[in-house]
């Protein structure tokens, strides 16, 4: 801290008054809070949001009175927002809100407003949000109209993971059609209708979704793809495909849209068609991406084709692909049983390329790492530390007034929750997909003992496919044939080319009622 | 349609479109590159169907060219070019041409004359408009080092027209050029003849995108014209006629509506 002027005499002199001496303690001592304030109102007043911001963190820090308290925190989070310290804003109006609209804690809705703002330029984590909207016991007319989308939808959400379903169709319904959470809430009430078997409301619903005016590409694809699963589970299969086929081949969801629309080709009889998209899933260029259910509907397919060669083959490259997943599944199980927390690094270090270790479990960490649960921790990690790079670059500005490291201890503790959160969710993710496999793996015992017992017909039949779409010829890319439709044909000779992926289609005729077709028999 | 033409460098490609356009050019055999359906593939286990990424079918194409008379030895021949052509179907169009240009002279022209006081003799082309039709037998694609797709397709020409020439008699030597008691006659005021014509050659698309692509040709135009028309004296000429290829580079683009 500068020397204020005058020091020197007062040491350097017997004859210094009393006043003296105070006015020097004066200069010296910390700024009493109420002129703190003052001064950062007319800091404000004059945009110096750098200074006004450690002014009021003074006076917040040591208030006057409540009252002083409660502005200089508005004040605080106002002139952060300003300055675009967008999370560490959100700190002090998050303390806002928590209180509630009381009569002694006037700047509720305008916090409320502020934080619906913030969210919608940088995500501020659902877990941050439902805990500060817990309970949603405010009356709505306290929800200010800017905030009342922001607010209803995470109510919604709260309940909507709690799986209290109605109490979340509730609040979504009172997201405001203008609102930027429009067009996520029409999606979960989409989701909810289509639980309660609502089919048609269901699709109206993800209908409104995807044209909202504020759906981002999130909600677009997600719609689409919840569309054609509700089309598939009512077996209109052609519909179905039509959706999956609008997810765009960039997206991740891509691989996704492929898989499903194969299981509802198989349904419609279209084996060639399930093939060729399998074709697509086992390519190269997916190696690391984790679709082992494709293998067993590979299998089932051959079988219903009665090509047991091909079933035996299939079943075995599951085997030989996936055994080594399974055992470094359940070493990674192991270790990080202890240290749920660390499962966020791991799969960071997987996405950044400097994993190592658990080579074969890389295709469930590739899925991990392309999911809710690590993006949006990721995210909040993003945005964190560019605060905190922006905080250590200030250099001793907020310093002396401790704001720098109270701001730099609430973002580390925010990547400490959001490290943690994910950690779990991943963990139990990866369970899943450990859970998921040791499924399959019995599935294709099953599969091959019963091919071997002769158990065959019985198998085929239980397979329930139906012939009612057997008309409608399907060429790549999920689409059906159109009359006088131009089209380029490209014969696959083991070469893998990017743009024909997704546009795979098999020749492959039913060997069934051939002589000699008998599992077994073609063995080589 | 077929699509059977893809390697995946650019390299490979050209050779294989040289290679491909020589073996259709000299056979000009249906085997390898014919008009084809579904059942040509019937062979293979894994196909790729998917609609065409360019398709030409009941559209019309407009381009412009810039034409550059390749075998020529005394003078540069530039024409600018402009084609119409509508496509009947992904194989079969019909084209329209139009070039008008101009011609300068090399240095070795000027040379023979300044030096050697050799006056050559030339066929300076001005204009020439045909029409005929095109058969395009290759679609493919080839992709590049950076990954990057290119979509071609390939095709020949034929057609007839005319050919318009421009005689400028510079040749010719003048009367005040010509010694005492030599008499020559004037020669004759420039102009221009025009001479029923055939052309054939071959070409190249490349797709930009769905409506634009870069387009060269490369054809022979075969004229005859009267010899008698370049003579200095055409009262005294002996009447014969000769022909003339004139070998053209077409390079520009194509713009599909």
């Amino acid at each position: 801290m500068r020397r204020p002027a005058g020091t020197r005499s007062l040491f350097g002199s017997a004859l210094q008054s009393l006043g003296l001496v105070s006015l020097c303690l004066v200069l010296i001592l910390p700024q009493p809070a109420m002129a703190s304030y003052q001064a950062a109102q007319q800091l404000m007043a004059r945009r110096d949001y750098v200074g006004a911001a450690s002014e009021y963190f003074q006076s917040y820090s040591s208030p006057k009175s409540p009252q002083e308290k409660i502005y200089s925190e508005w004040g605080l989070g106002k002139s952060l927002q300003a300055l675009g310290f967008h999370y560490s804003a959100s700190k002090f109006f998050s303390n806002i809100v928590r209180r509630g609209p009381t009569g002694m804690n006037p700047y509720f809705r305008r916090a409320l407003e502020e934080l619906g703002a913030i969210n919608g330029t940088v995500a501020l984590g659902q877990s941050h949000i439902v805990q500060l909207v817990r309970g949603g016991g405010v009356a709505p007319e306290n929800i200010p109209g800017r905030a009342r989308g922001f607010y209803f939808y995470y109510i919604g959400a709260e309940a909507f993971i709690q799986q209290k379903f109605e109490r979340a169709g509730d609040f979504f319904k009172k997201v405001p059609s203008g609102s930027a959470y429009y067009a996520k809430a029409q999606f979960h009430l989409g989701v909810i209708a289509n639980r309660a078997g609502a089919h048609s409301r269901a699709i109206s619903y993800f209908e409104a979704a995807r044209s909202a005016p504020g759906a981002d590409a999130w909600v677009r694809e997600q719609a689409n793809l919840n569309i054609a699963r509700v089309h598939y589970e009512t077996k209109s299969f052609t519909q179905s495909l039509q959706f999956y086929a609008q997810i765009p081949r960039e997206s991740d969801n891509w691989l996704q849209a492929i898989f499903e629309a194969s299981w509802a080709f198989f349904l419609m009889a279209k084996h060639n068609n399930v093939l060729g998209n399998i074709h697509t899933l086992h390519s190269p260029f997916f190696e690391n991406r984790f679709f082992p259910e494709s293998y067993i509907l590979q299998s089932i397919t051959y079988l219903r084709l009665c090509r047991y060669d091909e079933v035996q083959n299939s079943l075995e490259k599951f085997r030989d692909r996936y055994k080594p997943v399974f055992r470094d599944l359940s070493a990674l199980l192991r270790e990080y049983s202890s240290r749920k927390n660390d499962m966020f690094k791991l799969v960071y270090d997987y996405r950044n390329g400097s994993l190592n270790n658990y080579r074969s479990a890389w295709a469930i960490l590739d899925q991990l790492s392309r999911s809710d649960a690590y993006k949006e921790p990721s995210r909040a990690f993003r945005y964190a530390d560019s605060e905190i790079g922006r905080l250590n670059g200030m250099g001793g500005k907020w310093s002396s007034s401790g704001l720098a490291e109270d701001l730099k201890d609430f973002l580390n503790k925010k990547k400490q929750v959001a490290r943690s959160d994910s950690g779990e969710k991943l963990y139990d993710q990866t369970a899943a997909a450990f859970e998921y496999l040791r499924t399959l793996s019995n599935q294709t015992k099953l599969i091959q003992a019963d091919m071997f017992e002769g158990r065959v017909d019985s198998i085929r039949r239980s397979l329930n496919v139906t012939q009612a779409n057997d008309r409608k010829v399907f060429i790549g890319g999920l689409q059906p044939l159109q009359l006088d439709q131009q089209l380029e044909y490209w014969p696959f000779m083991g070469e893998y080319w990017e743009d024909e992926l997704g546009y795979y289609v098999y020749n492959l005729d039913d060997k069934c009622g051939m002589p000699n077709n008998k599992p077994g028999n073609n063995k080589k | 349609m077929v699509s059977w033409f893809r390697k995946n460098s650019a390299v490979q490609c050209v050779t294989a479109t040289i290679v491909a356009a020589l073996c259709a050019f000299c056979t000009l055999s249906s085997a390898i590159f014919a008009a084809g359906t579904p059942e040509q593939f019937e062979k293979y286990e894994i196909r790729v169907i998917r609609p065409k990424y360019f398709a030409k079918t009941s559209r019309l194409e407009t381009g412009a060219q810039l034409s550059v008379v390749m075998n020529q030895s005394f003078i540069y021949t530039y024409l600018a070019t402009g084609l119409l052509d509508y496509h009947f179907s992904e194989q079969w169009a019909g084209e329209g041409a139009f070039a008008l240009g101009f011609s300068i002279d090399k240095d070795d022209k000027r040379s023979l004359k300044s030096n050697f006081k050799i006056q050559t003799q030339i066929l300076r082309t001005q204009y020439f408009m045909e029409g005929g039709a095109l058969y395009t037998p290759v679609y493919g694609k080839y992709q590049l080092d950076s990954g990057e797709l290119i979509y071609l397709d390939m095709f020949f020409s034929a057609g007839v027209g005319m050919t318009g020439i421009n005689y400028l008699y510079d040749h010719c030597p003048k009367p005040s050029e010509v010694g005492q008691g030599n008499f020559v006659p004037s020669p004759p005021s420039p102009t221009t003849k025009a001479y029923p014509t055939f052309y054939t050659g071959l070409g190249q698309r490349i797709f930009m995108d769905k409506k634009l692509s870069l387009r060269w040709d490369v054809r022979a135009h075969i004229f005859g014209y009267n010899v008698a028309d370049a003579a200095c004296d055409p009262e005294t000429a002996a009447k014969a006629t000769n022909s003339q290829t004139n070998i053209t580079l077409q390079l520009g683009a194509g713009y599909f509506l």
